[in-house]
């Protein structure tokens, strides 16, 4: 994802106090901001307030984002964190008995979308977030490797991978294309 | 690229518009050739798609909570950061924090400087003490063995003090000195001085003369020996030391009213001396006046044997103007003291009546010598007798002239001094006092200054560190919360 110099300009105006930008901002960013979260925790519900609190936060600290035009990047970052720590709290209770019943094919899914999200429930959390900042906020390798901390090499492998994990998923479920 | 992983990697890659050139004509050309490379390409295609749709085509709408939660905090103002906060300001609490931190830190250390400046006060006015010694050494030699004036002695040494500061303690500035001469060395001789390394020459003191015990919190007063040496001691060895705590020695009248002074004023001058105990003296100031083609008038002396009371011999004498400088040079060096006014009388009639006398005398000689010539020799003895008798007049009338012309003299110098010596307002003693005063009260003014100028160069650095390190802390914090940590292989 390159510079958007319209989030640049918003993220300014923001900063000097003009609200409505900053309302923009949460009309553009929001839907994958929410679906990403949605993708990493799998829970729609926690992914709306996961996805408020990311905003909110994002407009406390704004003075603090040292390039306004990556915005959304720096955004994803919070996203995601907030994401993991969800997902931490979580994890001792439910977490565990999900991914014990998610997996059974014996569930019916009762709708298409549904389906899809259980399956990609199913993937690893670390290709979980590489689909998630690729295919929902469009970051390109660079971005990737360096919100992971690691090379741009190695995020191309890794996308790879997460690639690689969705198909076999998708295939597994029978709901994407056949192969 | 042998493998099919490697082709299926670099088509993913492709698909994501991440090839470089080279790479992306290498794919495009193997996608031409590979069927299953194309339906990878397709799938992936279609994945995407189905991924990004599942999951963004559920409607929903956080704007409204947000932006109610957003204009909430902006309008309660506790928006931390929303406005850009300039890294280098000061907030008015951390402001007062440095400045507290500062005064604290004065605080601790301003003693410390002070006992220090105290010391170095105490160690200043010993090496001044030691340095006037010295020069008092110096004089000496130069002044047969002779010690200064204990009353004149600061004017006395002024050719040996290079710098009249060393006159002054730094802790009592005072005019002309801080320190004193002990009046009981008044012009000794430094051989004369039994247990030289117990006799006290100089010492604080006050301008009376009471010894000042300025140092080590209001017990240590620098002295200098007559060997040479300076030590600071307490009120308890001084007084061991066989000196009084309390008592004053009373000087001679006042300074002004010296010699130098006289001596300028009269041109022809008639001069009046006092010196104190030692004949020799005496002796050497009759020797000034006749070597300076002067002649002594009146000399006497009188010796006192009451202790305290100094034996004091008196002088009166004239010598021409041109040995005038002379004479002050000479006098002065032996360290006389001039004496206040002489009193004269209208002797015209008395000197009138003398010098008619020693006319009338060597007329009558001049008579009796002719007759003497002229007469035979049995009457010359009878004329011899006579001629005799008339010396002895003549001599008695001389005698009486030479009176007059002391008495004479003694009268126009009286008058002189009466109408040469107004008491003058503007002293070049008061010039002195009022130039040192100033200078005093501008060094005050300028230590404030530097003082001022020093503890803000101390302050600065600090002021600087805290705020690089309030710099520092804000990009950390950036850097905490704005951006995501860094993750670690984790499972992939």
């Amino acid at each position: 994802m390159a510079i958007s110099y319209r989030d640049e300009q918003m993220v300014r105006r923001t900063l000097q106090g003009d609200n409505r930008a900053y309302a923009e901002l949460v009309r553009t960013h929001q839907t994958r901001v929410i679906a990403a979260a949605h993708h990493l925790c799998g829970d729609f519900e926690a992914a709306q307030d996961i996805a408020q609190e990311a905003f909110i936060q994002a407009y406390q600290s704004l003075a603090k984002l040292n390039e306004p035009g990556k915005f959304a990047a720096w955004l994803h970052g919070i996203v995601r964190n907030m994401a993991r720590k969800h997902l931490a709290r979580k994890r001792p209770q439910e977490l565990s008995l999900e991914r014990d019943r998610i997996p059974e094919p014996s569930t019916p899914p009762t709708e298409d979308s549904t389906d899809t999200i259980l399956v990609l429930q199913t993937l690893p959390l670390a290709h979980r977030e590489v689909l998630a900042a690729r295919y929902l906020q469009e970051m390109d390798y660079q971005e990737i490797a360096q919100m992971l901390g690691i090379t741009v090499n190695n995020a191309r492998v890794r996308c790879f991978r997460a690639k690689q994990a969705l198909r076999t998923a998708m295939a597994g479920a029978g709901g994407g294309a056949s192969g | 690229m042998d493998s099919h992983e490697q082709w299926r990697e670099a088509v993913s890659a492709y698909a994501d518009e991440e090839c470089d050139q080279d790479e992306r004509t290498a794919v495009e050309a193997h996608l031409s050739e590979c069927a299953d490379c194309r339906q990878w390409l397709e799938q992936l295609e279609s994945d995407r798609e189905v991924f990004t749709e599942t999951l963004t085509g559920r409607p929903a709408d956080i704007l409204d909570a947000v932006m109610k939660r957003v204009t909430k905090m902006s309008a309660q103002k506790r928006v931390a950061g929303a406005k850009p906060k300039p890294a280098f300001t000061l907030r008015l609490a951390e402001l007062f924090a440095v400045v507290g931190i500062c005064a604290v830190l004065a605080a601790v250390l301003f003693p410390v400087f002070s006992r220090g400046r105290a010391k170095a006060r105490v160690s200043s006015c010993l090496s001044n003490v030691k340095q006037v010694v010295l020069a008092m050494q110096m004089y000496a030699d130069d002044y047969d063995g002779h010690l200064p004036n204990a009353w004149t002695w600061t004017e006395d040494m002024a050719a040996y003090l290079n710098n009249e500061e060393i006159l002054q303690c730094p802790l009592a500035p005072m005019e002309p000195s801080s320190y004193a001469m002990v009046k009981r060395w008044s012009e000794w001789k430094l051989e004369d001085i039994p247990d030289e390394s117990k006799a006290i020459i100089i010492y604080d003191a006050q301008p009376d003369g009471t010894p000042a015990f300025r140092h080590n919190d209001g017990d240590g007063l620098n002295a200098g020996f007559a060997d040479g040496h300076a030590q600071m001691l307490s009120k308890k060895r001084w007084e061991e030391l066989g000196m009084s705590t309390t008592a004053v020695t009373p000087g001679l009248p006042d300074r002004n009213y010296g010699l130098r002074r006289m001596l300028q004023l009269a041109y022809d001058a008639a001069i009046e001396v006092w010196v104190t105990d030692i004949q020799q003296s005496v002796v050497s100031a009759e020797r000034t006046f006749y070597e300076c083609g002067g002649f002594i008038l009146q000399s006497s002396l009188t010796r006192h044997d009451t202790p305290g009371q100094p034996s004091t011999a008196q002088i009166v004498g004239k010598v021409p103007t041109p040995e005038l400088a002379n004479v002050i040079n000479a006098l002065g060096a032996l360290g006389y003291v001039a004496k206040r006014e002489i009193v004269g009388e209208d002797m015209t009639d008395e000197y009138t009546r003398a010098a008619r006398a020693i006319t009338q005398s060597q007329q009558k000689t001049q008579q009796l010598q002719v007759r003497r010539a002229a007469a035979p020799k049995a009457k010359r003895p009878q004329i011899d007798t006579e001629l005799q008798q008339t010396q002895t007049e003549l001599g008695q009338a001389q005698d009486e002239v030479f009176s007059v012309q002391r008495e004479v003299a003694l009268s126009t110098i009286s008058a002189t001094l009466r109408e040469k010596m107004p008491q003058p307002i503007l002293t070049a003693r008061g010039l002195r006092a009022a130039w040192a005063g100033f200078v005093r009260v501008a060094s005050v003014l300028g230590m404030i200054l530097v003082r001022v100028l020093l503890y803000g160069l101390f302050f600065v650095p600090l002021i600087v560190a805290v705020v690089i390190w309030r710099r520092r802390r804000s990009i950390v914090d950036t850097a905490r919360e704005g951006e995501p940590p860094a993750q670690t292989e984790d499972a992939s």
